[in-house]
Formats: C-alpha cells, structure tokens, sequence
C-alpha cells in the first residue's frame, strides 16, 4: 500500500475546515498555541502569495514522502514509514533532538508543547479512522470536494481516479523527496 | 522571510564550538604526544574533557525530550535500529562518536590525576591515534549534522564541514596558544593559525558568496541576510573582523616578534569569532522556499 | 567496542530509571464528555446559515464533521471550531451586574434569580412609564424564531433583527421584482448552473451552496466575482472582477446595455414571464382597463396580433417593443423605459464610475448571456447606502436572459410552512402555544420610517435619542453585537449611556457586555434542542438540531429562551400565564416541558399544513436530523409570484407605491469619496471562517488576520512595506485607529480592505491569549448612519486617509 494525499487547488475555496478539523480531531480542539507556527494546534498550515499576480494558497501537511528526509536523519528510528506508506512517529524513541524538523523541506512539523514531540499528519484519531476504513478528518469535512486519500497501489482507489483526470504537480519535486501530496492544479 | 526557530542559535551554536574545541582538541592531543611535547597536557585534557561535557550539556538543552535520551537510545539499541541508523543519520554517528570521545578524554583526565595507571593506555599509539580520528570525526560530524538537514538549502552545502574542521582547528590551536609558554611551541602555534586564518577567510567567502549567486531563494535569502541585512553587523564585526581579520593581523606581528599578550588577545579574538560563526549559521538558517 | 564492567553498571542503573520516568500526555483536561457515542444531528449556528452537520464521539474524542444527507450540509472552520467555542475560557459564566458606569466594563457575578428579579422589576418601572413599546431586542440568528413570542407576550412590537446592516438592500431587490423575501427565499441552482456572477459576495455561507456547487463545478461552471476584493474562493478556479467600491449597479445596468443593445436576451421568456410588456404612462404607472374606460383594473399589453391593447393575461403576442397612444395617452412598453435606462450606462460610460473596463463588461455579459447564466442575488449587501439598486439590476439581468426558477438559474425557495411563535394581528395577538393576547396598538419604530423592509437598528437609535415616534427605555441585545454590526459607533455610545436598561444576553464577552447593566451568559447551539427551517436550501425542508452537551464545569449558562421568557413572566405574569408560560418554569429543569410542548404544536402545525403524520417527521428528526416535505425541481419559467402583477416585475411596481423608482440606477455612495493620494476606500467583509462568535475561537483566530490589506501599487507610492503600522483616519467621521499593512494584490487600487468583526475589539474582559482580538480595527467605526431610504440598509464601507505611522 502507498497512501497518499491529493489536494485541489483548483477547487480549495480556503475555508480552513480541514485545518481546525484537524486540530478539533487530533488535539481535541485545544486552544493551547502552536509553539512552531503560532496559531492553533493542526498538522495542516497554509501559506498564501498575495504578491502574485493571481493571488494563490497553498495547504501544507506531511507529504508522506517515500523517501523521507525526516526518516532519513532520525537518530534513533523514531521517524519511520510504516506498511502503508505512511512516515509516522514513535514516540518512544524520539528524544527530540528536531533533527526532523530542520530535515524536512516541506516544514511539516510542529514542536507539541506537552509531549515535545514533533508532531504532524496523521495525528492519532485520522490514523484510528484509516485503521476502521475512514477517511483522515480533513477529507471528511471538506465542503469543496478538494481532497481526496487512498492507496497509489489500487488502481480503483478514489485518488488514482483523481490523479487521471487532472493536471497534477508535487512540491519541491527536485529535492527527491518523492512526496505523496499531489496538488492538482487544473484538468 | 523568517530564520528557522528549531534550533536555537544559542544552544546549538556553543555546541558546535566546543564539539570543535573538543574534536580538533583531541587532534592537537595526540600530536603533541607523538611530538613528544609534554608541556600542559594536563590542562589541554581537562579542556578537551570539558568541552565534551559541556558540549552535551547545551546539546541536551535543545532537546525537547531530553528525559526519554536514555530510554530512546537503549531501545533503539536493543532493536538493532540504532545500528542501521549509523548509515543513514548523522546524528546517530554524532550520539556515538561523542559517547567515544567523552569516554576517551575522561581516561585521559584520569590519566592525569587520580589514576596514573591509565597512561599504560592512554599513552600508547594506538589510543592516541584512535583519539586522533575520533576527535577529527567529531569535528567533522558537527559539520556535516547542519549541512544534512534538508530543510535548509544555506546549510546544504559542503563547505560548513570544511569551515568546521578550518575553524576549530584555529580555535584548537587558540587553546593552546593560551596555555602554552614556549618559544618554539608559539611560533609553531603563530604559523599554523597564519595559514589557517586565511583558509577560514576563503572557506567564509565562499559560504556566503555561493548562494548570493547560485543558491536557491532561501539559501540566497540567509545569505543576504549575513552580508548586508539583519545578522550583517554581527557577520562582518564578530565572524570577519573579530573572527579572523584582527587574529590575521596579529599573527603577521607576532611572526616578527612573539608577544604573550598580543598573542593572547588573537587567541581569543579567533574563539569568540569561531562561536559567533557557529551561531550566526544557524541563525540565519531560511527553510525552503515553497511555491508553484 | 568493550564495555568495562562499571559502565554498564552505570547504564543499567539509568535504564531502569529512564523507565519509571515517562514523558506523560496530557489529555486536554477540557475533555468534552457527551452523553452517547456516535454522531448527533446538529444544526451549525457558529454563523446564521444552520448548516447541517454532525457531532461525532469517536474514542472519547468530540469533533464536527458534514451531515452528507442533510439539503444543506457543512462544513467550514467555523463549525470545526465549534468546541472550542463550547469550552472558551472566556466563556460567560455567570450572570453579571454593571458595577462603575455603561462602558468601563466593570461587572460583578451576581446569581440568576436576583439577575432576572433585578430586570423584571426594573422592566415594570420603565413599562409603567413608558409603556411596553420602550422595550426594544435586537437580535441576529440566534432565537430569531423565538423573538416575535417573546417580544409580544412582553407587549412591544419592537424586535428589531440585525437586517439593515446585512441584507435589507437585497432584501428590497428581491421584494419589489420577485415578491420575495429575505436572502433564503431566492438563490442560484447551483447544481446546474453554467455560469455564476457574484457580486460581492465571497461563498462565505452557508457551506450547503458550496456542496451544491460541487456538481457544476466538475462540468465546468465558469465562476465570477466582482469585488473591491478577492475573496478566498476567488483564489481558486474562477475570475476576479475588480470593481471601484459601490458602483456595483453601474456594472451591472453596463451588462443589461449590452444584453439589450446586442439582443443577447431570451425574448420569450421575458414576455411571458416578466412586465416587460407592461405599457407604462408619462406619469410612470402602468396602463390599465380602467384607464381606457373598459371593465376591469388588469394591466394591458399591446398584442401584436391583436393589433389591440389587451389584458396582460389574455395577450397571445404582447409586444416588448412598443410606444405610441392609447386613448390620448402616450404609452412605452417597460422594455424600451428599460433600455432607455440602460443607454445611460454604456460599457464605456460604466467604466469610468467603475473602474472595470469596457472590454471586460462587454465580455462577460456575452458569456453570462450565452452561457444563460444565473447572477447571485445577494445576502450580505449593506455596503455603501446605495446597494438595493445592483441587486435590483441582477434580478432584472436574471430575468432577461431566462434565469428565473430555470434549470441553473435562481430558484425561488420552496416554503416549509414552519409557522410563526406568534403573530400580532389587528384584532389580537396569536401565540404557538395557543393562547392569544389583545392586539399591540404601538406600531414598529424601524418600519414607521423605513416602510419597505423591517429591522432597521438606526431608527431604534434615533427613538432612544429623540424620543420619537415614542422613547425607546430598555434593550435586550441578545447573541448579537451592535458594535461589529452597525453603524455609527458614537451614535450607538450615546444611545446606550441614554437608555435605561441594557441587558446582554450573550455566550463570550463581546464588546456591549462593557455597556450593560446586566449579562446573562447563554446556551451555545450545542447546549440546546432547536426546531428550524432549513434555510439555504430550494427544498421545503425543517431541520432539528439535537442537544448534544451541558455547558462545561463551572460555566452556569443558561437557555436564552428561558431566560427572557422568565423575564417576561416576572414582569408581565398574566400575559405570560395567557399565553401557557406559568411560574413551574422558574425552575430551569422543568423548562424542557415548555420547549417539548413549543416543539409538539409546530409539529402540529406543519403535519397539518403538509398532510403528513406528525409521528413520521419527529423519526426522522430524531434520526437524521431533518425532513423534507417537498423538493424543488426547475421547470421552464416561475409560476405566479407574489408581485402586484404576479409576474417578474424588473419595472417594479411595488417601487412606484414606495415612491421610488420603478427602475435600477446607479447613484453615487453616502461617504465622502476618496480625491487625494492618501485617501482610500475602506471596505470590509468575511471569508469562511468569520462570524461574531466564531472569531472568539483560537482555531479562526490563527486562520484570519487583523491587517488592512493594501495595493502594492498604493503600498510602494506611500512608502508603507508589509507589515508597517499605519493610522486610519475617517474622512467623515475624524475617528483614528492603526493597524498593520498586509500589501497583496487581492485588493483593488484605490481601497483597503479588513475583515469585519474581528479587529479592534474593546471589552475589558478579554484577557489573555485572545488579547489578540485587541488589534487591527474595527471598520463599522469609520462610518456615520448612511442608510438608504424605505428600506434603511446601512453602508459599512467607508473611506480613509493612511499615514505611515513606524515598523
């Protein structure tokens, strides 16, 4: 199994469900700030580029990359990638040296202030769900039909049928990090 | 543009200063061992064991679990992960050289106070020259740690562990220009800062000038930030002046005619100015510019 | 590597140490805990759309996701963040008394029963005085439907809604060409729609219009928004139309030039489904039988084939374009006055009042004529004090080219029969429950001035301060916040210190917690059980949206229903006994019995109205949450609207019984426009995560920004760089404030824009983290009480003059 994320730009009216969905999910709605990115406590962040000429967001989260930077540097194999494709935590080995905080290019992670864990997606209830066959909260709650999830292995997955039909890039390609969070940006 | 807050400039910058010290430290050790040089070995291993100490002691202080460090490391031992991981992370190299190193400069300490015995090991070849590679592996390692954190392209580059083993080979070489008295030992100590002062002014130049021309837009953007934005007084005055012009300038006089207090005064400029560079990097640390 | 015995000593030892030392994680101690696990229907009203969306226990852990089912599902940041409204540190715990003097927001916690004892006694004071009508409560959504119930048993007709500051512009568009009402009874098919033009509006709310949207938008619906501004939605596949702030209209009668001077519209369509053909006199009314001495008051047409003016229901051939004499007097068809009126506002013309260009106009009415596309009708409209015209024109525009109850046009919302809590009638007030009053003789303070659309809160302001039609001594301001909402913030100041009593009833302090004499702290939506309509919807549907928690520890807040109906009875007690709300109630826990028997006699009502067991419609509200009496489907033209003509009147005869204009045009906005280098437009507005209440949470917090975002264009001419601080200064008002610059090019040149209600708020008890809410401004600040007349929609745009002020 490689699962993985797609979000539609094309279609993202930036309503910041997914995002408070996420913290309301994950961190039981806690208004406790995020050390990292100020703001709420939530795997996902957006950035928006006002000085371009079409103004434009973009949602960042986890990309669970298939070559993960994060993995990658981990002293002592905290971050890792799981079966299913997924880079998680385990929280026993991490001693939080955040070596996968600067590793990773995407800025994915935030510092969690009581565990000290450098946290992201998939936060403990989205995993629960995938585990009991539901889709992670931020694809539940989108009202615009710009998410989707599921395995790249499984050619009748909802994902591979929106990969087929639209116009798809990666972020920060280059870098090989090989990033399962594909952003359509048109047909 | 923001610099990256993960690590603090403050804790990770003395860190990598005295992880330098303690690495190039042992280096300078083993070689005035094998020089036969015997004059203040006794100090220089208490500064390389303090070095260790204090070393972790800062590196400790950044972590954000500081207290699962031993469970961590015994599990991930245990699984046979930590082993692997020796391939793939240099911080895992890092735990273990420094767990080498603070053990070896501790016999070394012993050796020289309360158990002399320990000179039947500590002074043989092989031990020095092991302490040799592992310091040099040290310094080396506290290079490459920032240059392979991905996230950062100013960091991305080769050039940080080559400034690393320049810059701490100067600073191994301040320590003992502070505590060595002799004739020839200074002028060895003079002519050796000399050449490596302006190794580090070039290794300097081309850290920042790179990605002024080539880097990607953050490595661009910290690098801005050093030469003429908000770090460039702290850049120019503390890493340039402080760092290596005035201990430059003071070395060519000293070359002339030794001076304990003149040569003092450049010892000390090179090790406030190695730190100062050590924490200015990683302050100025941009993360990646993301886009379409 | 050998290990010497004493190292591994010492490793073992911190081993076993490391192992009793965890690293804990805390549980949120704020856990909710709800009473089953699994989802609870609920009705969102985070915002006023009552999206339709779920509760979920999973694991112990609480969290809001859409209710798929639901004709209007949600949902958006606002509703994710619900909890964190539910569990507010800041939260109202308990009743409050004003200790120093309206303002200082000095308050003391008092308990409930002298609460509502102190009220009462203080209402029956001011009744004896003044009579019942100087009471006034204003409200938004929250216990809207309650309100009329609540109110008349009371004895006053003056609930007064937040509408002049929302929607009344587009409310008076909707009333005078289809009859209908407010922002819910008229609406874009979604689903079907081809081509969308928004004016500014942004897909805000309700989240159910971006679900439907959903369908269209894979078939490839072209999406435009004209605005000052570019919305969130507009940063995703869509066009933005930037326009000079209020000149809306000018735009829109530009696209009617075009649609008309280039024969882009659906002829048969318009003569038979609008009064287009309607032959108009000099003096601006319509032609009638009795004008031409026949039998009958029916308005003619002139038909073709006929060669005769008959009655516009009999016409088979009614001509669109016709002037010449009937019986000595000259007649035009409402068509040709139309594009009279349109030749005033060639694209080229429109362009210099709006700053779109021609070729823009031009094009867009093409596509939106080709495409037969569906032009919004607006919600939130009160911008400038001259918007009932632009909406007026989308209609007209809607109209033209067949985009009325079409498939992908606008649908007229199918009514749910929810009847009213009560009706005040001239012979005597009718109630839900049953029981019935005499007849309230005061007439409403808004409507006497502004007769077209009701809930004007300016003419309320104007009673308290002038004493006519009648002084105005107590307000409720209840779940709503005047000094986010309206306009004229120093009128509203002096209006409050001359009240007599002020209460608020209210969840979080917003700011007029600071100016009351007394707090109540209410239930959140979560808290209680409400009956609705389901509004933003073309179904005839009722939602119920399910109590799913008691307040959290410590937080005594209680059901705003009981509490303004205890003071009603405590105050009024034989009216409240006439109408079945009897002293058992002041116990709170029997209040349950008075809502279970409010909720049994709507059921009634609506099984009656709709032939359907009332048994049948509760298990489905208990299940799923709602119930659908009737679907809306399109069909190929409207049926007979509730207009004098019973048809599309885009020559409005309604307007000539208000006196006004018959016809759209642009007029020139209320404020002083901007003529120097430093003077801009200040326009505010929301994207999906703003509301009153929502922006109390931590969540919206982190996703809105207190800036006022400017041109870079301005940004470089003035010097200013993003994030400098700047100091506002409103060019009719003198008010100053500063905020900080966010320089983006999601703003036309020319204006600034900041979001509306989240900034620049005041009260004293915020405190802590939410501190936040301190900076940025509030932009209702800025602005005098410009209203339109009949319908008194306010303008909250205003203009300003920057000044770089530091870093």
């Amino acid at each position: 199994m490689r699962l993985a994320h797609l979000w539609d730009q094309s279609r993202c009216i930036s309503c910041g469900a997914c995002i408070a969905a996420c913290n309301a999910a994950n961190y039981a709605s806690t208004d406790a700030p995020n050390p990292t990115w100020g703001g709420a406590q939530t795997n996902i962040r957006r950035i928006t580029f006002d000085l371009n000429l079409k103004p434009y967001i973009l949602l960042l989260q986890c990309q669970h990359c298939e070559d993960a930077p994060c993995v990658h540097v981990c002293p002592t194999g905290a971050s890792y990638v799981d079966k299913d494709g997924l880079v998680k935590i385990n929280p026993n080995l991490c001693i939080g040296c955040k070596y996968c905080m600067t590793a990773c290019p995407y800025g994915a992670r935030w510092l969690h202030p009581s565990t000290g864990l450098p946290a992201k997606c998939m936060g403990e209830e989205c995993q629960d769900r995938l585990a009991h066959g539901l889709m992670p909260v931020c694809v539940t709650v989108c009202p615009a039909g710009a998410r989707a999830f599921g395995d790249l292995d499984d050619p009748s997955s909802e994902i591979n049928k929106r990969l087929a039909k639209s116009r798809v890039v990666r972020l920060l390609e280059y870098k090989g990090t090989k990033p399962k969070f594909f952003v359509v940006v048109g047909r | 543009m923001t610099f990256q807050e993960i690590w603090s400039p403050w804790l990770i910058g003395p860190f990598l200063w005295l992880a330098g010290i303690a690495g190039m430290g042992s280096v300078a050790y083993a070689l005035m061992k094998f020089s036969k040089v015997e004059e203040k070995l006794r100090e220089l291993s208490f500064v390389i064991f303090a070095s260790v100490v204090l070393g972790l002691f800062f590196v400790v202080a950044d972590l954000s679990r500081p207290l699962n460090v031993p469970f961590a490391i015994i599990s991930s031992l245990s699984q046979g992960v930590f082993i692997a991981k020796l391939a793939q992370s240099w911080m895992t190299i890092g735990i273990t050289l420094l767990s080498l190193l603070l053990l070896m400069t501790f016999a070394l300490v012993l050796r020289h106070t309360v158990a002399e015995g320990f000179s039947r090991i500590t002074d043989r070849p092989w031990y020095l020259t092991l302490l040799a590679i592992i310091g040099f592996l040290v310094t080396i390692y506290s290079g490459f740690l920032i240059s392979s954190a991905s996230g950062v392209p100013f960091w991305n580059t080769g050039l940080i562990p080559l400034l690393w083993i320049i810059s701490a080979s100067i600073c191994a070489i301040a320590v003992l220009k502070i505590m060595t008295r002799g004739e020839e030992i200074a002028h060895l100590l003079t002519r050796a800062g000399l050449s490596l002062d302006v190794a580090e002014l070039v290794a300097v130049f081309a850290l920042v000038a790179t990605p002024l021309y080539a880097g990607p837009e953050a490595a661009r953007e910290s690098a801005q930030a050093l030469v003429s934005g908000e770090l460039a007084i702290y850049f120019w005055l503390g890493v340039v002046i402080v760092g290596i012009i005035v201990p430059l300038a003071l070395g060519l006089q000293l070359l002339r005619r030794e001076d304990r207090r003149l040569g003092l005064a450049a010892a000390l400029c090179a090790l406030l100015g190695a730190l100062i560079l050590r924490a200015l990097v990683v302050q100025a640390g941009v993360f990646s510019t993301i886009g379409l | 590597m050998k290990i010497s015995r004493r190292s591994f000593i010492a490793l073992a030892t911190t081993l076993s140490a490391a192992s009793l030392i965890k690293i804990p994680w805390k549980p949120s101690e704020k856990q909710a805990s709800s009473r089953t696990e699994g989802k609870i229907p609920i009705m969102c009203n985070m915002c006023g759309a009552g999206c339709g969306v779920y509760l979920v226990n999973r694991n112990g852990k609480m969290y809001v996701e859409p209710n798929l089912e639901h004709p209007q599902p949600g949902l958006c940041a606002r509703s994710a963040a619900a909890l964190q409204l539910w569990n507010h540190p800041l939260r109202l715990k308990k009743p409050l008394k004003r200790m120093g003097e309206r303002g200082e927001g000095k308050l003391q916690e008092i308990d409930w029963e002298t609460a509502l004892n102190e009220i009462s006694s203080k209402l029956k004071e001011i009744i004896s005085k003044y009579g019942p009508e100087s009471v006034v409560f204003t409200y938004h959504d929250f216990y809207a439907w309650h309100m009329p119930l609540i109110a008349f048993t009371l004895g006053t007709p003056n609930h007064v809604q937040h509408a002049s500051c929302c929607h009344n512009a587009s409310t008076y568009a909707r009333t005078l060409v289809l009859g209908a009402g407010g922002p819910p009874t008229v609406d874009p098919d979604y689903e079907r729609a081809r081509y969308v033009i928004f004016v500014g509006r942004v897909l805000n709310a309700a989240m159910g219009m971006v679900q439907r949207l959903n369908k269209a938008r894979e078939a490839g619906v072209k999406l435009v928004y004209v605005d000052p501004r570019m919305g969130n939605a507009a940063m995703a596949d869509g066009e933005w139309v930037p326009i000079i702030p209020g000149t809306d209209a000018a735009f829109l009668l530009a696209m009617i030039n075009v649609i008309l001077s280039e024969k882009l519209y659906d002829e048969s369509f318009i003569k038979k489904y609008t009064n287009a053909t309607f032959l108009i006199k000099p003096d601006g009314t319509p032609l009638t039988e009795k004008d031409l001495g026949r039998e009958g008051t029916d308005y003619l047409v002139y038909d073709i084939d006929a060669k005769d003016f008959v009655s516009y229901r009999k016409a088979k051939n009614p001509a669109l374009e016709w002037e010449g004499d009937a019986s000595g007097i000259r007649v035009k068809t409402a068509f040709l006055l139309l594009k009279d009126r349109a030749a005033l506002y060639k694209p080229e013309d429109a362009e210099k009042i709006c700053g779109v260009p021609a070729e823009t106009i031009k094009r867009i009415a093409r596509e939106f004529a080709n495409a037969k596309g569906v032009i919004e009708d607006g919600w939130w409209s009160s911008k400038n004090a001259n918007d009932s015209d632009a909406f007026r024109a989308a209609l007209t525009l809607n109209a033209l080219v067949g985009s009325v109850e079409t498939p992908g046009g606008l649908y007229v919302k199918l009514g749910s029969k929810f009847p009213a809590s009560a009706t005040a009638a001239k012979d005597k007030v009718t109630t839900i429950t049953g029981g019935t009053l005499p007849p309230i003789t005061a007439k409403r303070i808004d409507t006497q001035k502004y007769p077209a659309v009701p809930h004007v809160f300016d003419a309320v302001l104007d009673a308290i301060l002038e004493g006519k039609p009648y002084p105005v001594k107590a307000l409720f301001i209840v779940g709503t916040e005047p000094f986010t909402r309206d306009v004229n913030t120093e009128k509203l100041k002096k209006a409050l210190k001359a009240l007599d009593l002020v209460v608020v009833i209210d969840v979080v302090p917003n700011d007029s917690v600071d100016w009351a004499d007394y707090v109540l702290p209410d239930n959140i939506f979560l808290e209680r059980e409400e009956l609705a309509e389901v509004k933003w919807t073309p179904h005839a549907a009722i939602q119920l949206s399910h109590k799913a928690l008691d307040p959290p520890q410590g937080v005594d807040a209680r059901n705003g229903f009981w509490a303004m109906m205890e003071i009603v009875r405590r105050t009024v007690p034989e009216r409240a006994k006439a109408i079945g709300y009897t002293e058992e109630y002041a116990d709170y826990h029997r209040f349950e019995e008075f809502e279970d028997y409010v909720k049994k006699k709507i059921l009634e009502s609506l099984s009656k109205a709709w032939n359907v067991p009332s048994g049948d419609i509760e298990k489905a509200l208990n299940e799923k949450g709602f119930y659908i009496f009737k679907l809306w489907v399109p069909k190929p033209g409207p049926g007979t609207l509730p207009t004098k003509s019973g048809l599309i009147e885009i020559y409005s005869l309604k307007a000539l019984d208000y006196g006004d204009d018959p016809l759209p045009k642009w007029k020139t906005p209320k404020y002083t426009l901007p003529s120097k280098p430093d003077e801009f437009y200040l326009v505010n507005g929301r994207d999906q995560y703003v509301s009153a209440h929502a922006a109390w949470t931590w969540s919206v917090s982190s996703l809105v920004d207190r800036r006022v975002w400017m041109n870079p264009k301005d940004a470089g001419r003035l010097g200013i760089k993003d994030g400098d601080i700047v100091e506002l200064e409103g060019l009719d008002n003198g008010f100053k404030a500063r905020a900080r610059v966010k320089v983006t090019n999601r703003v036309r040149e020319g204006v600034l824009f900041v979001y509306n209600r989240v900034g620049g708020r005041f009260s004293k008890l915020i405190s802590g983290q939410y501190q936040v809410l301190r900076e940025g401004i509030n932009p209702n600040m800025f602005t005098l009480s410009w209203l339109e007349p009949l319908n008194g929609s306010t303008g909250l745009n205003s203009t300003v003059r920057v000044r770089r002020v530091g870093a």
